[in-house]
């Protein structure tokens, strides 16, 4: 009876794991790259807020889930044992993924493939996938003016603005690990409540300890890599950044649509550099948001219906 | 507050190793003074005071990188707070060395030029004051008054061009007079020595604004 349920969410558990090892560098990459906060202070503080959002509002995506496709515990296992192999291979090849998109275009497929399809609710879904790093510039640069305006009238003494700012990037970063519990966790085990397979409080549960296991695992090497090339900001910057990624990530929880953190932060630093002037992000990454959009979830979707079609005979 | 505390721990120090280098800059100015009156007995007690300060102010320093190692501060920034610091120490052996200068090879500075010499230390601690308020209204400033540090800076490179004038006009004379070759040398030593002081507070000025400017958004 176990191993009826276990089997089919060894892939969302291997989908949670992949989001925790990637997702991480976005939220703490700034302050573990720059000394501010120590790795394994960060990985604590990830785990705990990533688990606080997934509990207090995971559920409000995982009905998302539920209307977009109907599932059996099989395709969910397929939809998101392939979104882990879209999410595997393209981190493995260096290109940004979205695990979002990855498993949304899994379990569209099926939804295809048995004719249970919500388009309408996927419209929604990539509507918001396309204003999430625009929400999240514009969110940047409201927040940034506002609080430059704010510094301006009412500087502070120089020991204690090092000290709030200190304070602020790390309680942004718990923040956006709340967010990120909050938005994502259904990605890895949405489809298996859809498939009725277990409930929505055992979805965030399990949903939120295998990311917190690819957090603990995988995510170091992905910080000092990714996270330096994302955050050549002064430290101003780099907490509106991640603050800004927080709000526009939870936002779409509110509206209860999985989004991308990785896209938001990009969304939110390039917002950054409009304000001062620089191209923050290169060519070649907002190049590679917008083939995400297209690539990731047709990816997800044409190996999905192929397992699906394979093991259907 | 618990939330600024090392901070807070840094700021008090890095005051009161200011305190310690303008003791020294002070002194200073009292041993040469003493020297160029005749008092060598006095000059010489001065001197020992200024070692003994330049030493207090090496105790404080080391004290205010400890506290960086422990995390006061962005990391971004601690390497100019310990670069201000080190500066700041700089200073203070600057000051040590001219005590020594003075009392250890006696230089004889011909009576005319004793107030050019006098106006050298009054006006490098005067320099020294305004560097000082810079610093004051950057760390303790209940508005951040980045103007007003910014003025006070201005003053600093302004006493140091007079410095220079100083210095110019000293120099100028000294190579001018009939005084033997050796005898120019050496006193041309004791006026840089002297006005490197100067040289110095203008780079502590420059390192704040550096400071300052990083701390703007």
């Amino acid at each position: 009876m176990l191993m009826d349920v276990l089997w089919p969410l060894s892939g969302g558990i291997l989908l949670g794991w992949a989001l925790g090892s990637n997702d991480a560098a976005n939220i703490f990459g700034t302050g573990i790259t720059t000394n501010l906060i120590r790795y394994r202070t960060a990985v604590l503080l990830l785990i705990t807020f990533l688990t606080l959002g997934a509990f207090l509002e995971g559920g409000k995506v995982v009905t998302t889930f539920q209307s977009l496709s109907s599932q059996t515990a099989l395709t969910a296992f397929i939809a998101t044992f392939s979104a882990g192999l879209v999410v595997g291979g393209m981190s493995r090849w260096g290109i940004p993924v979205s695990t979002s998109q990855a498993i949304i275009g899994a379990a569209t497929a099926i939804g295809l493939v048995n004719g249970s399809a919500n388009l309408k609710v996927l419209g929604k879904i990539v509507a918001c996938w396309v204003f999430t790093p625009v929400g999240a510039v514009l969110i940047s640069l409201v927040l940034y003016r506002a609080l430059d305006a704010l510094l301006r009238r009412h500087p502070l003494p120089f020991p204690i603005w090092s000290a709030v700012l200190k304070t602020g990037i790390v309680v942004s970063g718990c923040y956006g690990a709340y967010a990120l519990g909050s938005n994502n966790v259904a990605n890895t085990t949405g489809v298996f409540v859809a498939a009725g397979l277990i409930s929505a409080r055992w979805a965030v549960l399990i949903g939120a300890a295998s990311i917190s296991l690819g957090v603990i695992t995988y995510s170091k090497n992905v910080i000092y890599t990714v996270g330096k090339q994302i955050f050549p900001l002064d430290p101003f910057s780099a907490f509106v950044a991640v603050l800004a990624e927080a709000i526009t990530v939870h936002l779409f929880t509110q509206l209860g649509v999985p989004v991308s953190a990785s896209q938001a932060i990009v969304g939110a630093v390039a917002g950054i550099g409009i304000i001062k002037n620089v191209r923050a992000i290169q060519q070649k990454r907002l190049t590679q948001i917008v083939l995400g959009w297209v690539l990731t979830p047709l990816a997800g979707g044409f190996l999905a219906a192929l397992f699906s079609h394979l093991i259907s005979g | 507050m618990i939330l600024f505390g090392k901070e807070k721990q840094v700021s008090q120090l890095l005051m009161q190793h200011l305190e310690k280098v303008r003791d020294c800059l002070e002194k200073t100015y009292a041993v040469a003074e003493q020297y160029l009156r005749g008092g060598l007995e006095e000059a010489k007690r001065l001197g020992l005071e200024v070692d003994r300060i330049e030493t207090e102010a090496d105790e404080l320093r080391r004290q205010i990188d400890d506290q960086l190692f422990e995390g006061a501060f962005l990391p971004n920034i601690r390497q100019d707070v310990h670069g201000l610091v080190s500066q700041m120490d700089d200073v203070a052996n600057a000051a040590e060395t001219v005590c020594d200068f003075i009392l250890g090879e006696r230089p004889q500075i011909p009576e005319t030029w004793h107030e050019e010499m006098l106006t050298i230390f009054a006006k490098t601690l005067e320099q020294f004051d305004q560097f000082q308020a810079a610093l004051t209204e950057f760390l303790e400033g209940t508005r951040m008054d980045v103007d007003e540090i910014r003025n006070y800076n201005q003053k600093v490179g302004i006493l140091e061009s007079d410095i220079d004038q100083v210095e110019w006009h000293l120099t100028r004379e000294i190579f001018r007079s009939d005084l033997d070759l050796a005898r120019k040398l050496h006193l041309r030593t004791c006026v840089r020595l002297s006005c490197q002081l100067s040289d110095q507070i203008e780079n502590l000025a420059d390192s704040l604004k550096l400071l300052v400017l990083k701390t703007q958004v």
